[in-house]
């Protein structure tokens, strides 16, 4: 019975079971053929010839397992050595350095124009002199610092002392900041041992290269590995792997010849992607457009500026009425204009045009006279043509060398509702009317002189209502500051993001207090506020410092911190404040979306003349100053508002620059006012005089 | 001068005062073209409101015929308009076939496509959408004017249905459905070409159920604007403009954008200049299929076969393995709106794709534009013994679709078809192209200059004739590279 009752449970297990373990024995017949799926047509191949990879020496890197020398692989046909000494990305104001104080920018402790040796009031980091006692960045901690940014070359390759190769035989015995870097780990200076690091050349993969690996290279800067840098550049192409301590070729990707062998790695003239990397969110994809607000993403930072053919509509970020904004995010990206067609080589032979900004005899229209392909190839020009900006501090001479709007469009053909044109193209740059609004925040204000124990600014972003970063907040908008900037000898009115910055200097000649100093004095060993910090600065009571609270924005507070600097042993502390405008050239709106309303300009209520938030609060006795190698002009009224915001209300002098609708100038009132009521009064005479005349004639 | 005359004069400047700024606003707003909108608009035809039938439809009404007898009765010249088109006959005017000496009636009956094959031998499933009555084998009298299936395209009572050899379905109210009609509206039209090649979105890859009640997002004309299907194919005589190249060469009756919109409707220069190279729908149509997939793959070797679950997306044991996808890119090629046709018995390679129609037209053809296709691949029954495309008799008493027997539906075929069957058969690669018309986005989202150009444009400009991207390297006049009729003539 009971043997009959578990063949009785087994069976019917069995065909419980059974539908389960038949079903995935009859499958579906497939397609039996393939061709409906397209094929996509396959890009042509570079033409650029095969490279045998060299190192330093000359040796083949796969024989010799050295770093990649790109100075040596790429110099086997190019003018290395010219175009990494014409290339103001890898001099970075290499060549423009002057004594402490003697910079454009004013400042006492700057010692160049550009990334190597003007203060960088975003990330708090500057190159110290050569003989600072407690430097912030030696040469080295720049390069591993800065270097995320910084092509190669230059000041990573050179000593500032003598222009000699920083790993040549140099004297170790002399300690001064190019021979000494901080330790990462203790955060204290030791010796610098250039022959075991090597040095950073200019990285021609970073540009040249499809998809440079720009991680590996940070990381492997930020290690200390500076010979490796290009090498790590190729991480992921299958050409050389990580190892436990270092990089390895892989001898299997390459020919006899020492030339790679996989057709995935292209040498190519460089697109928007490849400027992306540094410079932030330009892309030629048409993906919807997702960013984060960082100083990894620089131009959005700093000015909201997105090179992008993809429409704003399609964009995954939060922005009010974006259904409505089938735009791109900018046009010329949409009209697959990349970065290089307008800051070309100044010796491209395609792309020179000798004629533009009146620099050739008046009877030529074009000058066919140029460099031959063979002469550009051998050795292209990378001091690529710039414009006129506020931020681009080095290589100054180069300013406005680049074709301008006018150069390429027919403005006199397209503006006809516009009144006045010529004044207004004189006075106005294209980019006020075309950049109406930027749609990505941008940042405001950097405030240093109460970070965090992590050593964060307290910042804020214009554009946007609610935290920066947060899916929920809601991009709305900037509409640019306009302000009168230098180009070619005379002022005209752009759009600008003015980033205001409030720190701690110390000390004559004055030079920022280090943040490390800052975080001693005013941090515990916990990370915790000092007791002195929370008692000046808890307003609310809860014995902590909540981020609202966290800003100096009382003489109280001020002279609570700056006490305890004192006590940590720094100098006179005083707080600066500096306004570094940015000047708005990109994301570029489409024609029909310029600014065509006259009154936004022309009106009592201008937006030129309208107040621009600096912060949402102020620090009293401190009055920010515009950075003087800018070649901007904000002249106004500074004034805290009853939100206790600090504003400027800009007033342009109407001698530089008149706008009518605007500015009122006395003597044009009273003779306008003069010559209507002369006008009237004339009328009324004439009619007087008539209608009397006619009366005595009627009695007559 | 008296009081009147000082009157009068002040009413004559004032008379020259209104006539000169007339004059001027006239002047300065430019009357040669109207402004794009309004011009547009007045292209748009006005709806007319319907007739009620209600009270003059009599019943009762007990068959199709009956009801068309009752139509008849008002409109006898409709009826004789009706018989003279393709929609009644399903063959067009005598036409030249390119790549063929003679000049021949083609359409639905005599065709043969990639997805159910052909009409011939299997009419009672065929001509369910038939807009006639009746027609079950080749003896179907097409003169006789009672069976013409006038509710197809006038019922408004949504009621409507037909079933096999196009009799209406059991159950329906044909006197409620006789009442109801009125213009043609999308449902009326969509209820066979939506359905086109055996169920929704199979054949077009432009036209589904989605169209029924489509949001703006699926096409701008009929979401946002309403449209009916007649309101672009304008319709005289019952002969109906517009027409898809898988039963018509001849590119005659076609409607085109500009029958609405202007010539140079962007507001850019640069984009007008494309209309000359560009169909309006290569950059308006950026996906078809665009909420519903379409087939694009039919694997009829695969048939046949026991599975445990039929999935009419993916495999059915009567027609085999299937493809489906949704949002996808066209194909583009040159379309001068002509296109060559396979015909019955017409040899093939076996070995390569047949393409039983195709887009005629080329780069150098200044008529010629780029147009975006669906493209439809099949693997069909070919005569290995004459090396021609195969009609099996799928339908009905011995057809493939009851006794699976590939040899018997192609001998059952043979006498219906006029194609000998060698006894041999095997199965060949085909390809059909649908230009794509309808699903147009809105505005905004058409493609934009890089969706083509650049990098990762979804063009593939070398085998559309360009030496390269043509926003770089020049367009077709720039290049030199159209040929005037000057040219080809001599």
């Amino acid at each position: 019975m009971k043997k009959n009752i578990l063949l009785l449970f087994v069976s019917a297990l069995a065909v419980l079971l059974m539908p389960a373990a038949a079903k995935p024995e009859v499958a579906v017949p497939p397609l039996t053929f393939d061709s409906y799926k397209k094929a996509p047509e396959k890009a042509r191949a570079s033409v650029h010839p095969r490279v045998i990879f060299l190192d330093k020496n000359g040796g083949k890197v796969t024989e010799t397992k050295s770093a990649l020398s790109l100075m040596r692989t790429c110099g086997q046909c190019h003018d290395t050595a010219f175009i990494s000494r014409k290339n103001y990305h890898a001099l970075a104001g290499f060549d423009e350095m002057s004594p402490a104080g003697k910079t454009p920018s004013g400042r006492p402790w700057d010692t160049g124009t550009g990334l190597f040796g003007r203060w960088e009031p975003l990330t708090y980091r500057t190159l110290s002199t050569l003989y600072d006692s407690s430097p912030d960045l030696t040469t080295a901690d720049w390069i591993r610092t800065a270097g995320a940014r910084h092509v190669g070359g230059g000041p990573a390759m050179f000593s500032r002392v003598d222009g000699l190769p920083l790993d040549a035989n140099r004297q170790k015995n002399v300690r001064n900041n190019e021979n000494l870097a901080h330790d990462p780990k203790t955060g204290k200076l030791a010796d610098w041992d250039w022959d075991k690091s090597g040095t950073v050349e200019v990285n021609c993969l970073l540009c040249h290269v499809k998809s440079p690996n720009n991680t590996e290279r940070v990381r492997t800067l930020r290690a200390g590995k500076f010979r490796w840098a290009s090498t790590a550049t190729l991480a992921g192409e299958g050409l050389v792997k990580k190892t436990s301590d270092g990089w390895e070729w892989n001898k299997a990707a390459f020919g006899a010849d020492g030339a790679p062998d996989i057709s995935s790695f292209e040498i190519s003239d460089p697109d928007s992607s490849n400027c992306r990397i540094c410079h932030g969110r330009a892309c030629k994809c048409t993906d919807p457009v997702v960013f984060k607000n960082s100083l990894d993403n620089w131009s959005v930072e700093t000015s909201g500026e997105i090179f992008s053919p993809s429409r704003i509509s399609a964009s995954g970020m939060n922005i009010e009425n974006k259904e409505k904004l089938d735009i791109p995010w900018d046009v010329h990206a949409e009209r697959l204009v990349d970065c290089s067609s307008c800051h070309y080589s100044p010796n491209n032979p395609a792309y020179i045009n000798k004629t533009a900004g009146g620099r050739t005899p008046a009877h030529l229209q074009f000058d066919s006279r140029r460099s031959s392909i063979n002469d550009y190839l051998i050795s292209p020009d990378h001091n690529f043509v710039k414009g006129h900006t506020a931020q681009g501090t080095a290589d100054r001479r180069l300013d406005g060398s680049m074709r301008n709007c006018r150069d390429c469009h027919d403005a006199e053909k397209t503006h006809d509702f516009l009144p006045y044109k010529k004044l207004h193209f004189n006075n106005i740059s294209c980019q006020t009317c075309h950049i109406p609004v930027v749609r990505a925040p941008l940042r405001r204000t950097t405030d240093w002189t109460l970070p965090t124990f992590g050593l964060a600014p307290r910042v804020q972003h214009r554009g946007i209502d609610g935290p920066v970063n947060e899916a929920s907040s809601l991009i709305y908008g900037y509409r640019p500051a306009l302000l009168l900037h230098e180009d070619d000898g005379r002022y005209r009115l752009g759009p600008y993001n003015i980033i205001t910055t409030w720190f701690w200097t110390e000390g004559a000649p004055e030079k920022p207090v280090p943040l490390e100093t800052l975080r001693e004095a005013l941090f515990t060993p916990q990370g915790d506020f000092r007791p002195e910090v929370v008692n000046a600065l808890d307003t609310n009571g809860d014995g902590k410092i909540s981020p609202s609270e966290r800003k100096l924005d009382s003489e109280k507070k001020i002279s609570a911190v700056a006490a305890l600097l004192k006590k940590a042993g720094v100098k006179s502390p005083r707080i600066r404040a500096e306004i570094q405008p940015y000047t708005l050239s990109h994301g570029i709106a489409p024609g029909s979306e310029a600014i065509r309303d006259c009154k936004l300009c022309h009106s009592g209520k201008s937006r030129i003349n309208k107040e621009i938030v600096l912060s949402s609060y102020s620090i009293p006795g401190v009055s920010p100053k515009l950075m003087p190698d800018s070649i901007t002009l904000i002249k106004g009224n500074m004034a805290v508002t009853k939100n206790h915001a600090l504003t400027i209300v800009q007033r342009i002098d109407p001698a530089v620059l008149y706008i009518h609708g605007t500015d009122r100038t006395r003597w044009t009132d009273i003779i306008g006012l003069l010559a209507v009521a002369g006008s009237l009064f004339g009328v009324a005479a004439h009619a007087l005089l008539r209608i009397i005349s006619a009366r005595r004639r009627g009695k007559g | 001068m008296n009081r009147k005359k000082k009157i009068a004069a002040i009413a004559l400047a004032c008379a020259l005062i209104a006539a000169v700024a007339a004059a001027w606003v006239t002047h300065r707003g430019g009357v040669a073209t109207p402004p794009g909108d309004a011009y547009e608009w007045s292209k748009v035809p006005k709806k007319l409101s319907p007739t009620n039938h209600a009270a003059l439809v009599r019943g009762p009404l007990k068959s199709g015929p009956a009801v068309t007898r009752e139509c008849i009765r008002c409109h006898p010249e409709e009826a004789n308009d009706f018989m003279k088109t393709a929609h009644w006959n399903w063959v067009g005017d005598e036409t030249f076939i390119p790549g063929h000496d003679t000049r021949e009636r083609i359409g639905k009956k005599n065709l043969i496509n990639n997805f159910c094959i052909s009409v011939e031998s299997n009419w009672p499933k065929c001509t369910t959408c038939h807009a006639g009555y009746g027609w079950k084998n080749d003896k179907f009298d097409f003169k006789k004017k009672e069976n013409i299936d006038c509710l197809v395209c006038h019922d408004h009572s949504g009621g409507y249905a037909k079933d096999d050899s196009g009799l209406p379905a059991k159950g329906v109210d044909l006197l409620a459905a006789a009442q109801s009609v009125g213009r043609p509206t999308r449902s009326n039209c969509g209820a066979c070409h939506f359905n086109g090649g055996g169920g929704n979105a199979v054949k077009h890859g432009d036209l589904d159920g989605s169209l029924n009640k489509p949001v703006e997002r699926v096409d701008v004309h009929m979401g946002r604007l309403d449209l009916q299907c007649v309101d672009c194919h304008k319709t005289k005589k019952h002969r109906i403009p517009g027409r898809s190249m898988s039963v018509s060469v001849s590119g005659m009756g076609k409607m085109d954008c500009s029958d609405c919109h202007t010539k140079k409707p962007h507001e850019s220069e640069r984009l007008n200049e494309h209309v000359a190279a560009v169909a309006c729908q290569a950059c308006h149509i950026p996906f078809m299929a665009v909420k519903e997939p379409t087939k694009i793959a039919w694997d009829w070797s695969t048939a046949g076969k026991d599975v445990p679950v039929d999935d009419p997306h993916e495999y059915l044991k009567i027609k085999g393995s299937f493809v489906y996808e949704k949002n996808i890119a066209p194909t583009y090629m040159w379309f001068n709106g002509r296109s060559g046709r396979y015909l019955k018995g017409d040899k093939i390679d076996p070995n390569k794709i047949t393409n039983i129609n195709y887009p005629l037209g080329r780069i150098s053809d200044p008529g010629s534009r780029i147009w975006p296709f669906k493209v439809h691949y099949a693997k069909q029954p070919y005569d290995v013994g004459y090396n021609y495309l195969l009609i099996p008799q799928t339908v009905g008493k011995g057809g493939y679709w009851t006794d699976f027997n590939w040899n018997q539906a192609a001998t059952l075929a043979q006498k219906f078809t006029g194609l000998k069957f060698s006894g041999k058969m095997g199965f060949t690669k085909t390809g059909m192209y649908w230009p794509l018309s309808h699903m147009v986005s809105p505005k905004g989202k058409a493609l934009q200059c890089t969706d083509c150009h650049g990098d990762n444009g979804r063009l593939a400009w070398r085998a559309l004739g360009y030496s390269g991207d043509p926003a770089k390297s020049g367009g077709r006049e720039r290049m030199r590279l159209l040929i005037s009729d000057e040219v080809k003539s001599k």
